[in-house]
């Protein structure tokens, strides 16, 4: 160590820096750029404000008329009952749209986190390595497949194919009293399941894909602790490679659920967009907030009908925000672990 | 003599030390090791000396079959131990690496594990053990590995709440725990500060009556101190392979070396 290390702080007040090093030097340059940069991330907050104030904005009407929380507390949306002064009750109850998000986004999770933590692990650390790349790809591509085009197969290819085995289900655990209530049928093809299916697929790319990055990010050192104390391929995973991609997981999970929540078009194919109320079998057809504004708003002529679809819009937009958020959290927190 | 060994395994005498016979290393296309022979007996430290790149851990890799794991690696030659030939077609790379205990450069504890499951962890994956003895492994693994004090109030917090020098004596502790016949360390205290650096040597040495240890260094002091033969091993020219230059007694290797280029090394003329 050289005698500038050890008295460090005490040599540098005594020869002050050179003046390039000291801070508050700007050329012009520098506050151009500075001044481009906060304006494109502030027109990026501008446009999500502005989304949220027009979005109440033409909701407002519908709130007012029917009391501000009384959508969220109503599962009855029957536009056809509504008129221009009746107020009670709130025609356009969207509690059924909120359970079909979260029921068909739960359904894809249930299926898609398992599958893509596997086909990330088969990745980074099970394929042999030359087909990592190209197996890696494929998941991404899987990514690149247009959201219509998903809902067409579901719809075409996928439906023909599930109907064996949901018809079984139904006829089977369906007839259980009490238990079988969620698995009961008529199975008519688009249902809360068909669309959780179809959603597991489409988020399955994206939940892989950050998987991979953090199975990735493990230590070489810490694989080669395992592998040296005679673990097999399997145990080294399950010793060096989980426990630590634990939390990066779960924000992988909520990315593909934040996905999930958003998604419309696909899902409008595959569920039905049965609006009246909640239908109790996950193989029963139903809406989701996101389908009720793709299927319904070009035809939304009764009193406080658009304004309230409106109001759906307002409250999907929390829920995705909220839902992002919390994926970003945790997601930030794993990678730094 | 076994009732007195809480650990199972076999005794450390039967056996013969680690033999290896013209055992030659590529990565790839490249040559990193060639001919190496060399004999570290039973229950003596032995250690592998040589400039950086010489091939040193890439030897000690081949002993416990991690070298292979490397894309595109590949080894010739024969590795015995204890008259086993760890090469043996018949023989599964694990079950070599589960019965010889590796200690690395960083101290490498399982992170999100705590400090009892990391010392027991080896036992788990061997399963040759009954639940109701691990605490009792445990026990004995980190009072080997001279970290029983330290750490008996605070077993169950994770292994990173502890210092550099006290992870690597639970790495120690880890690779020791399943009672390996061999110990290889691959410059266990080359991240460590000087006094973390004199425990694990104070262990090394207390530790050399029951394991047969094979310790790579680039510290010669280090070698001087812990180990009973030196192996040097060196290269001739950038891209060469490298040889075992000469092998012997520590004391004769840095008290008469034979060879000019040890010599040189040893004195600290070169490298």
């Amino acid at each position: 160590m050289s005698p500038a290390s050890a008295g460090g702080i005490a040599a540098i007040e005594r020869h002050p820096l050179p003046i390039a090093l000291r801070g508050e030097r700007r050329r012009l340059g520098d506050s151009v750029f500075g001044a481009a940069v906060a304006l494109t991330g502030g027109v990026v907050l501008l446009v999500l404000a502005a989304m949220v104030v027009f979005l109440v904005l033409q909701g407002l009407p519908a709130m007012r008329h029917y009391g501000f929380f009384s959508s969220i507390t109503s599962q009855r949306w029957a536009p056809s009952e509504a008129s221009a002064t009746l107020s009670t009750p709130n025609p356009y109850g969207i509690v059924q749209f909120i359970y079909g998000t979260v029921l068909t986004s739960l359904i894809g999770m249930v299926i898609a986190v398992p599958l893509a933590v596997g086909a990330a692990l088969v990745i980074t650390d099970v394929a042999p390595r030359r087909l990592r790349r190209p197996l890696s790809s494929l998941v991404d591509l899987l990514a690149a497949v247009p959201s219509v085009v998903y809902g067409f197969w579901g719809l075409f290819a996928l439906i023909p194919a599930i109907r064996p085995v949901v018809d079984f289900i139904t006829s089977t655990l369906g007839t259980v009293p009490v238990i079988g209530v969620p698995f009961g049928g008529p199975f008519f093809g688009v249902s809360y399941f068909t669309a959780g299916l179809v959603l597991a697929i489409m988020i399955l790319p994206i939940i892989a894909a950050v998987c991979r990055e953090v199975f990735r990010s493990t230590p070489r050192n810490e694989k080669e602790a395992a592998v040296a104390l005679g673990a097999t391929r399997w145990e080294m995973i399950r010793i060096a490679v989980l426990p630590r991609a634990r939390s990066g997981i779960v924000g992988a999970s909520l990315i593909g659920l934040g996905r999930a929540v958003g998604e419309t078009i696909a899902v409008t194919m595959v569920i039905g967009n049965a609006v009246l109320h909640i239908n109790p079998s996950i193989f029963d057809q139903g809406a989701t907030m996101s389908s009720v504004i793709a299927n319904e708003f070009t035809e939304a002529t009764e009193p406080f009908h658009l304004e309230s679809l409106f109001v759906v819009g307002f409250w999907l937009l929390i829920v995705a925000l909220v839902v992002n958020m919390l994926a970003r959290v945790v997601v930030r927190r794993g990678v730094s672990l | 003599m076994f009732a007195a060994h809480p650990l199972p395994g076999r005794e450390a005498d039967q056996v013969d030390g680690l033999s290896i016979d013209r055992l030659s290393a590529w990565f790839g296309r490249h040559k990193v090791v060639e001919d190496m022979r060399l004999r570290a007996p039973s229950r003596k430290v032995t250690a592998l000396i040589g400039p950086s790149g010489c091939g040193k851990s890439t030897v000690l890799r081949c002993v416990n079959r991690m070298h292979e794991l490397v894309p595109g690696a590949r080894v010739q030659g024969g590795v015995h131990f204890g008259g086993v030939d760890v090469y043996a077609p018949d023989l599964d790379a694990g079950s070599v690496r589960s019965e010889i205990g590796m200690v690395f450069q960083r101290p490498n504890p399982f992170p999100t594990k705590s400090i009892y499951e990391n010392a027991i962890i080896g036992v788990r994956i061997a399963r040759t053990t009954p639940r109701g003895r691990l605490m009792e492994i445990a026990e004995t693994a980190l009072s080997r590995a001279q970290l029983w004090d330290e750490v008996k109030d605070r077993l169950h917090k994770p292994a990173v709440s502890l210092s550099g020098g006290q992870q690597q004596r639970l790495c120690i502790a880890r690779a020791i725990a399943v009672d390996p016949s061999l110990l290889l360390m691959d410059e266990p205290c080359s991240a460590l500060d000087p006094i973390a650096t004199f425990k694990i040597e104070e262990l090394i040495r207390a530790i050399a009556d029951r394991y047969t240890v094979v310790i790579v260094t680039h510290n010669m002091h280090q070698a001087t101190r812990v180990s009973d033969y030196t192996g040097f091993m060196t290269i001739e020219n950038a891209g060469d392979p490298g040889r075992l230059v000469e092998f012997g007694a520590t004391t004769q290797i840095f008290g008469a070396p034979v060879n000019p280029a040890t010599e040189a090394y040893v004195s600290g003329r070169v490298g």
